[in-house]
């Protein structure tokens, strides 16, 4: 018997492979048609290098605005979007654009649902502050559809949905963040940089490159008298050689100026891998880790009115604040402006691994209003059976904390280590509390070799049956770890 | 180190350069290197703060010619790019303004240069 089943397979694999096929092309020089051992005619001398040049140095697969884009085009959509938020912005166009001294940007959500009005932020050094405005698809909630009798409800709840207003769905927040929008390595250590957008980080990086660069061997140097180069020039003459078509070229001299390109492309690739292998070795690639260590602050504040039936209005403030415990401004403290200390610790930190320990505050409330609606109509009568809608104000509070770095106290040759943990969640209804969980554990990891160590622990709960083996609210583990020495024997082989 | 291009100058030309890169680049660097009798000499040192604002230039002297590579430091696993404004002021109105690529096969530093020919 012939199932249907994996020709379905092959064809959605099939179907799914061809704009994939698409967009994982090389988006530059087209190497295909530019390769050295046949270039088309239009392929400039520059083309026929990269095609060469790229074999072994492939370029990036596309990019997502690529990827989005072809996929947009290849793809029919199985769910046309909204026309809410393009109808809105269509219509009150020529409001907003009295406003543009005012107003940064103005999009439409991807699933056209919600408009968003971006207001221009307000920077202020270090201080920065955006404000923005949502007007959402207004929808009747569920608190509301519920206590309409269930026979009737889905022609009413499209009764009372189509009676709603444009702006009866209103978000309002402001976000506050903290980023230096430059840093050097001779500002004082005291004034930490914040934030993590390389541009503030380039100019003092950059000085750090060039002591690395420093160290580099000497690539394959090229002359601009090299024989291949004059010979290139008396074949091709041009002031721009690149840009010239292969079919500008002497139909005679074609085959000898594509082979002086492959050479200069091969002592190009060549300098490449000793330059790449010995970049790999100097541990530069850990700034990017320490530009992503960077401490970042954001405290972000919203209210919504959900307009007449979709429920309480929502008052919601959030902070987070997170670092990594070696950072840029760790660094800066340790080597002040002196780059050769930077150039010597990133090595260290490619010979012995960068800490991974990292500092995280995230703390959010919100709340919901009281909320009461006493009688509903559609189409001018009262609903038949309609219960009123009662709701209490409840709010909840949740916040997380993790903290943890090695101390400078040494056992056995090595570090102590301290960590700190709490996470909790409190939910009120009413002023009634409906949940209320918080734990929390103080942990002091004491070495004994390279394979044992004694952790420490303190933890506490406000419920002991929030923690595992304790039967009080705080307690105390005293634990022994072992690590096997074959472990890494048993480990699972890596892909 | 990849050529971006070569081109055949005369001295007293100007070469000026600007650029502009994207967040995947965390920094880069360019370097201009003069070819003298004796051999490569360095000549200047161009940093971000300046190529992304008024931009660089170079006159070109009565030399061998001069190599202006661009070292560039890109993030793992982005998609980095510079575009540059790179122009020569002779007759033809030499420039080259493609997007340089920077992809992740030759990181995690990433060379790209010019090399000018003094006639």
């Amino acid at each position: 018997m012939i199932t249907r089943a994996p020709f379905l397979v092959l064809l959605a694999l099939g179907l799914g492979a061809l704009p994939l096929a698409a967009v994982t092309a090389p988006a530059s020089a087209d190497t295909g048609a530019c390769s050295p051992d046949a270039p088309a005619d239009d392929c400039t001398l520059g083309q026929i290098y990269n095609a060469v040049y790229e074999r072994a140095f492939p370029l990036d697969v596309a990019t997502t605005a690529d990827v989005e884009d072809a996929v947009t085009n290849a793809n029919v959509a199985t769910t046309t979007p909204d026309t809410f938020a393009s109808r809105v912005h269509s219509s009150y166009q020529d409001f907003l654009n009295l406003f543009s001294f005012a107003v940064n940007k103005v999009e439409e959500s991807e699933d056209g649902q919600a408009l968003i009005v971006r207001f221009n932020p307000l920077r202020d050094g270090r201080h920065f502050l955006g404000l923005s405005a949502t007007v959402a698809k207004p929808e009747v909630s569920d608190l509301v559809a519920d206590t309409i009798p269930e026979a009737d409800r889905p022609s009413d709840v499209d009764k009372l949905q189509a009676g709603l207003g444009d702006f009866d769905d209103v978000t309002l927040a402001a976000a506050y963040s903290m980023a230096s929008t430059s840093c050097s390595w001779t500002r004082p250590a005291s004034s930490r940089c914040w934030g993590r957008n390389p541009a503030a980080y380039r100019q003092m990086l950059s000085s750090v490159l060039v002591d690395v660069s420093d160290l580099a061997p000497a690539g394959p140097d090229i002359a601009p008298d090299d024989p291949l180069i004059n010979r290139l020039i008396e074949l091709a003459p041009a002031t721009d050689l690149f840009r010239q078509k292969i079919s500008a070229v002497n139909a005679q001299s074609r085959a000898e100026v594509v082979g002086i390109l492959r050479q200069l492309a091969a002592r190009g690739i060549q300098g490449t891998r000793t330059r790449k292998a010995f970049f790999s070795k100097t541990g530069i690639d850990k700034l990017a880790s320490l530009v992503d260590n960077q401490p970042q602050l954001s405290v972000t504040g919203s209210y919504r009115d959900p307009g007449r039936y979709g429920g309480p209005d929502e008052t919601g403030v959030s902070l987070e604040l997170q670092y990594g415990l070696v950072n840029l401004n760790e660094l800066r403290r340790q080597c002040g402006s002196a780059t050769d200390c930077v150039v010597r610790a990133l090595a260290a930190y490619a010979k012995d691994g960068l800490p991974t320990d990292k500092f995280v505050l995230t703390a959010s409330y919100k709340e919901r209003g009281d909320y009461t609606l006493s009688s509903l109509t559609v189409d001018g009568a009262p609903i038949d059976g309609f219960t009123p809608v009662n709701a209490k104000k409840s709010s909840e509070l949740k916040a997380r904390l993790q903290w943890g770095r090695l101390l400078d106290a040494r056992v056995a040759g090595r570090n102590a280590r301290f960590d700190l943990s709490a996470d909790g969640i409190t939910t009120r209804s009413d002023g009634i509390r409906t949940e209320d969980r918080w734990v929390a554990s103080a942990t002091l990891t004491v070495p004994l070799g390279d394979n044992m160590s004694i952790p420490l622990s303190l933890n506490y709960a406000n419920r002991p049956e929030f923690l595992t083996g304790q039967t009080k609210q705080l307690g105390v583990h005293l634990g022994l770890t072992y690590r096997l020495p074959f472990e890494k024997l048993l480990a699972p082989p890596s892909p | 180190m990849k050529l971006l291009g070569i081109y055949v100058e005369s001295a007293g030309v100007r070469v000026d350069l600007t650029t502009r890169p994207n967040n995947d680049v965390l920094t880069y660097v360019v370097f201009v290197r003069k070819w003298t009798a004796t051999g490569p000499l360095p000549e200047a040192t161009w940093f971000p703060e300046t190529l992304e604002t008024i931009g660089n230039s170079l006159v070109l002297g009565a030399e061998r010619g001069y190599d202006v590579f661009l070292q560039a430091h890109i993030r793992p696993g982005g998609q980095a790019a510079i575009d540059p404004d790179f122009r020569i002021s002779d007759p033809a109105g030499t420039t080259y303004t493609d997007r340089i690529d920077l992809p992740q096969s030759e990181g995690p530093v990433v060379e790209r240069g010019w090399k000018i020919v003094i006639r």
